[in-house]
């Protein structure tokens, strides 16, 4: 295989290790809150890691141009859906009588 | 072998989604394992080498469907307002006999094409053979419109027709209750559509026009264009009346009109049916086809005959 | 001190003919590198249609034009982005769970419109930080904390698009 490849390989798998270390975070905290933590940035950094590795192996000027945009896009939507979920979620524990604080 | 295992983790999950998505007790559970499954689905068609349909999969089967699903769910919870959970149905005498026969039955298909001789391909072979002369690269294009153009063009008639079916169902219903979700008092959702929007016109846009030599065409164009449409109703830039205005109207039957008109033309001329006049007409089609197809998925996401500028436009 | 109706109106005609224009260009440069020189007409047809579509529907506020401060910013924040990400990761995986989770408000210092929208949304993406509640009234957000300390990236982040912004801190 050629250092291309290895390259490729490398960031490939270190990006499938970032989604499953979300997916964990996912299942492991305790709150919706943290949850999101998980999901926004570690699944950021492997999709960034993914994209990365996938424009390694191209190597076209195209390819990688809408890597960097589905990037960029997929970057937007997590963080607008995570922020949305977040608000939604604070608005419910305002109204419910559970204590934030409880929620450990 | 990795590959092997890829296309059993594909089944495999398939197989499991599609359960979860019948038997779960929450209807919001079951919602969302079939968005899973139609992306699964995509990556399946990817899979085995259409990346056409596997687009398609993905934006209809996965994104739209999914929001028409969750659209419906709302305005079936809102009518029941807080009742706990329900107890499962009781299941039918016939789930069990059903379920083994449709296994049986995909389980003889699959094998039988596994088993069966491969005969060459002479219909395929001959559409390649010809795209040299046609100038279009993608052959799955040159079928869809030039070859078998009739199918493509009663898939035209159904969708309109599909339309005009959920019209009538909803009856004059159109807009109250529709899929607004009240002003959202973030500007996160504003900055998002101001990026998004003119982002998704393009990329329809350009897998419409991609379509020639790649990937791409008309539905899925249609698809992604409806999706930028979903957002806008989603957060009331666009809202939904009974009655649809002339423009609307226009666009819905812009693709199959088109279609038919010049598909007739040929008839003067002694060509057959739907023997298109030349490469503009395939484009010229296809552009007016993504907007009906797209108009048609809005309206029928916004559960209203026609659409306005919504009260946050 | 209002500003009359006819002038509050230009400033919206200014505003849209300006995002008009940034998108325009932005969805220009995206399909050349999609497709190259090829197709150029209808690159600006689909551009054109676009950046209609967008400010008639969803008209956004234009970004400054400081290209080498943006380059700057988008250094740090994927630097950033990855600190956050291997941190939430490494705290995902440990044995015990390292976690301390708080919901603190904020008082953002820099000026309400874009900053704070970019404030708010890459706060998300920062090692140990999430926006929950931008109240515009009160001119604050509200950030969940998985520790006491990440609320540092929230002033660091300020301070990077102060900057950019040439904007003044409230707090000086």
């Amino acid at each position: 295989m050629t250092l291309t490849d290895d390259v490729t390989l490398a960031l490939l798998l270190a990006g499938c290790g970032f989604y499953l270390a979300g997916t964990v975070g996912l299942l492991r905290f305790p709150d919706v809150f943290c949850r999101l933590h998980a999901l926004t940035k570690a699944d950021n950094l492997g999709l960034f890691l993914v994209c990365s590795g996938l424009a390694v192996h191209s190597g076209e000027a195209r390819v990688v141009s809408l890597l960097l945009l589905i990037w960029l896009v997929g970057l937007l939507a997590a963080t607008v859906s995570a922020h949305l979920i977040a608000r939604h979620a604070h608005q419910h524990l305002a109204t419910s009588p559970e204590d934030s604080n409880e929620q450990r | 072998m990795t590959l092997f295992l890829l296309d059993g983790l594909i089944v495999v999950g398939l197989v499991t989604l599609a359960y979860q998505a019948v038997s779960s007790r929450s209807l919001f559970r079951g919602i969302i394992h079939f968005v899973v499954f139609g992306l699964t689905m995509a990556l399946a068609w990817a899979r085995v080498g259409a990346p056409d349909l596997a687009m398609a999969e993905a934006a209809i089967g996965a994104g739209l469907t999914g929001a028409l699903m969750l659209v419906a769910y709302r305005r079936l919870v809102e009518g029941r307002s807080d009742s706990p959970a329900d107890p499962a149905p009781a299941q039918s005498r016939l789930a069990l006999p059903i379920a083994i026969g449709s296994g049986l039955l995909v389980g003889v298909i699959g094998l039988s094409a596994l088993f069966s001789e491969v005969e060459p391909a002479q219909a395929g072979q001959a559409v390649l053979s010809e795209l040299q002369q046609v100038d279009l690269g993608n052959p799955i294009t040159a079928v869809l419109l030039l070859y078998r153009g009739l199918d493509t063009l009663l898939e035209v008639a159904v969708l309109l027709t599909a339309f005009l079916a959920a019209r009538a169902v909803a009856g004059a219903d159109g807009g109250e209750g529709s899929a607004t979700t009240p002003a959202p008092e973030t500007p996160m959702v504003g900055a998002l559509l101001a990026v998004v929007i003119p982002l998704t016109v393009l990329v329809a846009i350009h897998l419409l026009r991609a379509g020639s030599y790649e990937p791409g065409g008309a539905f899925q164009g249609g698809a992604v264009l409806a999706g930028a449409g979903v957002l806008l109703i989603l957060s009331g830039r666009i809202a939904a009346t009974p009655v649809a205005g002339p423009l609307i109207r226009m666009g819905l039957l812009a693709g199959l009109v088109s279609f038919m008109l010049i598909g007739l033309v040929p008839l003067l001329k002694g060509s057959p049916l739907l023997a298109l006049p030349g490469l503009w007409a395939v484009y010229f089609i296809e552009t007016a086809m993504m907007l009906s197809i797209a108009i048609t998925l809005i309206l029928l996401f916004a559960g209203g005959g026609g659409l306005k500028r919504g009260r946050n436009g | 001190m209002t500003a009359q109706p006819n002038q509050r109106d230009r400033a919206a005609i200014r505003t849209s003919l300006a995002w008009f224009v940034q998108a325009f260009v932005v969805l220009m440069l995206i399909w050349v590198a999609l497709n190259g020189l090829s197709g150029f007409r209808a690159g600006l047809a689909a551009a054109a249609a676009g950046a209609t579509v967008g400010t008639y529907f969803a008209r956004g506020q234009p970004y400054p034009w400081r290209p080498l401060k943006w380059l700057a910013f988008t250094v740090f924040f994927v630097i950033e982005s990855v600190r956050g990400g291997v941190d939430v990761a490494a705290r995902a995986l440990r044995p015990t769970l390292r976690i301390d989770p708080l919901f603190e408000p904020h008082p953002i210092t820099i000026p309400p419109g874009l900053p704070t929208t970019l404030l708010t949304s890459f706060i998300s993406l920062l090692p140990g930080t999430l926006s929950v509640r931008l109240r515009e009234r009160d001119h604050e957000l509200i950030v969940h904390a998985l520790t006491p300390g990440s609320m540092a990236s929230v002033t660091r982040l300020e301070r990077v698009l102060a900057w950019i912004f040439d904007a003044e801190r409230a707090d000086g």
